[in-house]
């Protein structure tokens, strides 16, 4: 149990990390002199995108089986410990519809020459990884609020 | 590798998708999401319906975690499967029809279902305690009336996904950069207008 627990921290860790780290880079993409090169920024986002969707499946797998600790006694959806639960499987299912945008938009920008289209793809990136670190740091707040009320 | 953006401004959503799908990235993506939306969902449901804490009381976490992984893989390699197929109908906007692009998603996602039901299958009897004879034929015969179940209900979740897809991907076309189109230049003849 103690390893499945700690294969979603792990998990976590990698997704808002890398999240963050590709909005950093989407936001220096373009200004400066030590600007980003646009094609690096969505070569870098592609690498983070695999690695996303390891550590996505990877946090719904080790949920359930953190979940399983509490069983059978899992609380009932109608208590504030049921609510808050099911508004963070709703959120995960939101994130993982947009994420699949996301990825679907990167491999486009991979596939367009994206030196051409600087503008549009870094804010692509920016607004994209901008967006799901937020997310997960809501989702990392419910995980804290389930787990210590 | 770059493409020519003009080339990829007027295609449609289906050859668009079409042509990422070859994209190693593309069908690993869609294998997680397919794995881990379908288990989020189910989970759901039950904690809904009331069951899930019986449920995952009964359930061993080696066992869950291997079937998940089990699922994951299967999916994976369907997905691959399915984009392959799809490939292979063509390239043309003739060739590359929703009905096809949904029709070869449920169909792969029908044989995911049937690999998920013998790892279940499998997971629940082994390892074996005792093995006769009308114990076998009862599995197999139990296994073959369920591989037809698991088909349909497979392909129906399969093409329930195709069409989520299909809709994510189009909103993907719309929010990612947009093929530069050539402006309207100015001629002698704007001049002396």
């Amino acid at each position: 149990m103690l390893a499945v627990r700690l294969l979603h921290v792990l998990a976590m860790a990698l997704a808002v990390g890398g999240a963050v780290a590709v909005w950093w880079l989407a936001r220096r993409s373009g200004v400066g002199e030590s600007a980003v090169e646009p094609d690096a920024a969505v070569e870098i986002a592609g690498v983070y995108e695999a690695g996303f969707w390891a550590a996505a499946a990877l946090l719904v797998m080790t949920g359930v089986g953190n979940l399983g600790s509490l069983a059978p006694a899992v609380p009932p959806a109608e208590t504030d410990w049921g609510t808050v639960f099911a508004v963070k499987l709703l959120l995960v299912l939101g994130l993982l519809a947009s994420s699949l945008v996301r990825t679907l938009a990167v491999v486009r920008c991979r596939k367009l020459n994206a030196s051409t289209l600087a503008s549009a793809t870094t804010r692509t990136l920016r607004v994209g990884y901008g967006a799901t670190a937020v997310s997960l740091a809501l989702l990392v707040t419910l995980a804290e609020v389930l787990a210590h009320g | 590798m770059a493409e020519n953006a003009d080339s990829l401004a007027g295609e449609s959503d289906l050859l668009a998708l079409h042509r990422v799908g070859d994209d190693p990235l593309v069908v690993w993506a869609l294998a997680s999401f397919h794995t881990a939306a379908l288990v989020a969902l189910l989970v759901a449901a039950l904690y809904l319906a009331g069951p899930l804490g019986d449920l995952l009381s009964a359930l061993d976490t080696a066992v869950g975690l291997t079937l998940y992984l089990g699922l994951w893989a299967a999916t994976w390699w369907t997905n691959r499967r399915a984009f392959r197929a799809i490939a292979d109908a063509g390239t043309d906007s003739a060739s590359v029809r929703a009905s096809v692009v949904v029709g070869t998603a449920g169909k792969w996602a029908g044989v995911d279902g049937v690999l998920f039901l013998w790892m279940l299958l499998f997971a629940a009897v082994f390892p074996p305690s005792t093995v006769t004879i009308a114990g076998v034929a009862y599995y197999l015969a139990f296994g073959g009336v369920g591989s037809l179940l698991a088909f349909v209900v497979g392909a129906i979740v399969g093409c329930l996904f195709a069409l989520l897809d299909l809709a994510l991907f189009r909103v993907a076309r719309g929010l990612g950069p947009r093929p530069v189109t050539r402006q309207h230049e100015p001629s002698e003849s704007d001049d002396t207008a």
